[in-house]
């Protein structure tokens, strides 16, 4: 399978979608118009630690059905480590942000790798998790901020997978 | 206010997600100066931390991430072996829920409401709060304690900043686990010693379950043999998978285990079946134990313990007769009230037979010789002893006594006690009587609590500090445990690199002694120098070639020791007699019994029953229950109770039911009807029926052995009572 139709992204907005599962500023806790402690608490409790086990942990392999968490983070680190991508954040291969941003690098690559089988990589790596990702986010976010992000990021990985890239150019 | 997603939508992507503390543009991903191959596959050899063995693996990394764990063939002690304990350790670095930042509490202590802290916040929170409470105390630093656990090797560190930081209160875990056992052996060898179970013809063991309770080699050297080349006789109120393997099961009555072995002593002596040639050689009060026992038949015994006074004699002749025959030390928690005692009376059978320097015998824990780590110590003007100092005969200093402690901080007798900083214990999970550790936890104000994962405890901490995990971390050598016949000493290197913000504990405490000062004004962390790398290549520095040897394979290992080094003339034994001591002037001297006197336990009473603890094979304490490939096996314990009793009190097998103790400990789990236990006793396994909501798999799913242990500790080594439980039970 050949490098198709996405040679022309904006990977910019994978960049920025993978910054808002960052941990949050208080510019971001303003603008939400939120408190910054009520956000943070928020933060801490999806992603890091909560009582009855963190509630959305920001890994991939976490939400596999039919793959083992393991071996997708192997398979995914060696695509990592053949494009010369580093996970810089002390963060397992199966990061979420991480993988967001290594595809917005890839995508941005893409023109000039012939070679690189983007509609295979999302197959493998970008399709089995994102919808119990969002759901979860959707049932535990009360401030609703995570789990908007989680719900487009589902809708563009989607339209990524299914060929169009038409979103990323807004 | 929620954001929806129109909002977040009309916010931009771009614009809210630019907002984060990271800078623009790539924050967790960067691109490498070249590209390297996919596929890469390291081998790295280290040493687990499951568990107390230290097993030495040969570690899988493949593209950076942890495959597998596999057993390193060449390591002398664990025979090849690698546990499933051992391998579900190779996901714990990738576990979503353990601690990945410093946090600091803020809601309500255990309410489990945390921001996420730089390394600075954290250690500023912690000697802000703690240099407040040092200076309202008139600058007495007793009024902090310090716990922390056995199994990491950097564990010194944590000791030396207690010592810099200059309070005495520390407490390590041999209290809850081996103090009484060490402290028996001692009193009759000068020594705690290990055993030659490869070449053991006929072995005693008592409670010491060593198929479910893994201790390598042990368990490798017994269960590995083939059947028929040894005899096992094991005594225990359950049938454990150990009871399964035995030759013969005792269900003995629970705290009878001297009258036993005293009647043991009895029929050996009576019959003239002792070693004559060790005891004369090398001992030192038989015409005292000889007189003492006489009171001690069979007979008598059975009444005591349950077993057939016909068995007791034939056990006493075979063991005496049977050449490399032994009964098997143990290692495991102290039951009763008399514990130091039993365990004398146990070493006292050993002498008799002469096991002792033999192969199938005991033989004194021979290490490979290190240089110390040297610290310069601090002084402080302002001093007291240890809280608990005058509870126990012998204390040692550095491992204070838990629940004698505990139980003192509580009444604030004789001086209050305001922090506690917890080094990788979980106390609220290993100290008996979890509602008293809880009550001391309220009146403290400060707990800062060093971990990997959320344990309880940390749960209940103001400031969590997130150790790298055992697979990411250089760790110095270590000798505890590893030494006997084949003297080891194993280190730990790191698999893969650090994940998320954490630091080993030498770093940690540096880090924190810089917001510390001594009564000097000198900074506490230039008392520390080096790297853990510097102090372990001086650690091996007499050894040439050990440094390379650790960095292959993670294990240095001297020749074996010979057999037969403490039966030379004149070779003195580490006692005040130099003389192996069937009987005790150290004791009688401290007002003790200087031969074991037998005192009959408490009867539970009607429908009441003693609770046992015990080890589970795929668990270690309360540190695995959470582990999902370990806990898919076990997801949660069930009190186990004998048939006799479940008819009478209408409790069926799966039942729920609520157990009490007499100190109003409460815990609800469900029953498990089995013919496997005496009718007087139950028991559960550890680890479940956790309240730290940050083990999810473990939280408030079965019960908890903390919660229903009552507080007993025995005076003579300190160690906790964990036999001493009276619980009721009913159906709910």
């Amino acid at each position: 399978m050949e490098a198709t139709s996405h040679t022309t992204p904006a990977p910019r907005q994978l960049l920025n979608l993978a910054g808002c599962f960052d941990y949050p500023s208080a510019a971001l806790a303003q603008q939400l118009n939120l408190q910054l402690d009520q956000l943070e608490n928020t933060h801490v409790r999806l992603f890091i630690n909560d009582r009855g086990g963190t509630k959305a942990p920001p890994y991939a392999g976490h939400y596999l059905d039919q793959h083992d968490r393991r071996q997708f983070m192997i398979d995914f680190s060696g695509i990592c480590l053949e494009r010369g991508i580093v996970i810089s954040s002390g963060h397992p291969p199966d990061h979420i942000p991480a993988m967001l941003e290594t595809l917005a690098l890839l995508l941005a690559e893409a023109k000039e790798s012939p070679g690189l089988d983007i509609n295979s990589l999302l197959e493998r790596y970008y399709q089995e998790w994102p919808e119990r990702f969002a759901a979860a986010l959707e049932e535990h976010d009360e401030v609703g901020f995570y789990a908007a992000a989680a719900a487009e990021l589902k809708e563009i990985l989607a339209g990524l997978s299914h060929g169009g890239n038409s979103r990323l150019d807004n | 206010m929620k954001v929806s997603r129109r909002k977040f939508l009309a916010g931009s992507v771009a614009g809210l997600g630019a907002l984060g503390t990271g800078s623009a543009g790539l924050r967790f991903v960067r691109k490498a100066e070249a590209k390297s191959g996919a596929g890469e596959v390291r081998y790295v050899n280290s040493s687990c931390a499951i568990c107390t063995s230290k097993c030495v693996f040969r570690g899988q990394v493949v593209n950076g991430v942890i495959q597998r764990l596999e057993p390193e063939p060449d390591f002398p002690k664990s025979r090849g072996m690698m546990c499933a304990r051992g391998n579900a350790g190779a996901w714990t670095p990738y576990d979503p829920d353990r601690v990945k930042y410093p946090m600091i509490r803020t809601g309500k202590r255990g309410e489990g409401k945390w921001r996420k802290a730089t390394w600075e916040e954290a250690y500023k929170y912690i000697a802000d709060k703690t240099n407040q409470v040092v200076e309202e105390e008139d600058g007495h630093r007793s009024c902090i304690g310090f716990a922390s656990s056995e199994g990491t090797f950097q564990e010194h560190y944590w000791n030396q900043f207690r010592e810099v930081f200059g309070s005495p209160n520390s407490l390590r875990h041999p209290t809850l686990c081996l103090s009484s056992v060490i402290r028996g052996f001692q009193s009759v060898f000068g020594t705690y010693p290990v055993t030659d179970l490869k070449n053991a013809r006929y072995v005693i063991m008592a409670g010491a379950n060593r198929a479910e309770a893994i201790f390598t080699p042990d368990t490798m050297d017994i269960f590995s043999r083939p059947k028929g080349s040894y005899k096992l006789i094991y005594l225990d109120p359950r049938f454990t998978k150990t009871a399964a393997k035995a030759d013969q099961w005792l269900p003995i009555k629970p705290g009878t285990d001297m009258a036993f072995a005293l009647a043991l002593a009895h029929v050996i002596i009576a019959e003239n079946l002792y070693d004559r040639d060790f005891v004369d050689n090398f001992c030192t009060g038989l015409a005292e134990l000889t007189e003492h026992v006489k009171q001690y038949s069979p007979e008598w015994a059975a009444g005591e313990t349950g077993i057939a006074a016909v068995d007791i004699r034939q056990i006493a002749r075979e063991l005496a007769t049977t050449p490399h025959s032994v009964f098997y030390p143990g290692r495991r928690s102290s039951w009763q009230g008399e514990e130091v005692q039993t365990r004398r009376a146990i070493a006292i059978v050993n002498a008799l037979i002469g096991a002792f320097d033999r192969p199938g015998g005991l033989l004194p824990a021979t290490n490979v010789p290190m240089r110390s780590y040297f610290y310069e110590p601090a002084w402080y003007s302002q001093s007291r002893p240890r809280l608990e100092s005058d509870d126990v005969i012998f204390l040692n200093p550095r491992d204070g006594s838990w629940v004698a402690w505990r139980d003192r901080a509580l009444k604030a007798d004789p001086y209050r006690i305001r922090g506690l900083f917890i080094y990788k214990q979980n106390v609220l999970e290993s100290v008996p009587n979890r509602d008293k550790s809880l009550e001391l936890f309220d009146q403290l104000d400060i707990i800062v609590c060093i971990d990997t994962v959320m344990s309880e405890t940390a749960w209940h901490a103001d400031v969590v500090l997130p150790e790298s995990n055992y697979l990411e971390r250089f760790d110095p050598p270590n000798a505890y445990g590893m030494g006997g016949i084949e003297p080891t000493v194993v280190f730990r290197q790191p698999l893969i690199d650090r994940l998320y913000d954490t630091k080993p504990c030498f770093e940690i405490v540096t880090e924190l002694g810089a917001y510390f000062e001594d009564e000097d004004g000198f900074p506490l962390n230039e008392y520390f120098e080096g790297t853990p790398e510097d102090h372990a290549r001086d650690a091996l520095a007499d050894h040439p070639g050990a440094w390379e040897q650790l960095r292959k394979k993670a294990f240095f290992a001297i020749p074996k020791v010979e057999f037969g080094a403490y039966r030379q003339d004149g070779r003195r034994f580490n006692t005040a007699t130099g003389k192996v001591e069937l009987y005790s002037e150290d004791f009688a001297g401290r007002g003790l019994d200087p031969l074991p006197v037998f005192r009959r336990p408490e009867e539970p009473g009607d429908d009441r029953f003693r609770f046992l603890v015990g080890r589970h094979a795929i668990h270690t304490n309360s540190m695995t229950a959470a582990f999902p490939e370990l806990n898919w096996h076990l997801p949660e314990n069930a009190v186990w109770l004998n048939p006799e009793p479940a008819r009478r009190l209408g409790i069926k097998d799966g039942d729920t039911v609520r157990m009490q103790n007499r100190s109003g400990g409460q815990v609800t789990v469900k029953a498990k009807v089995t013919e496997g236990i005496r009718p007087d006793c139950v028991y559960y396994a550890p680890g479940y029926g956790g309240i730290s909501p940050g083990k999810p798999l473990v939280y408030q799913r079965g019960a908890s052995q903390a919660a229903i242990l009552e507080s007993h500790f025995e005076p003579i080594s300190g160690n906790a009572l964990m036999h001493e439980t009276i619980v009721e039970i009913r159906r709910v």
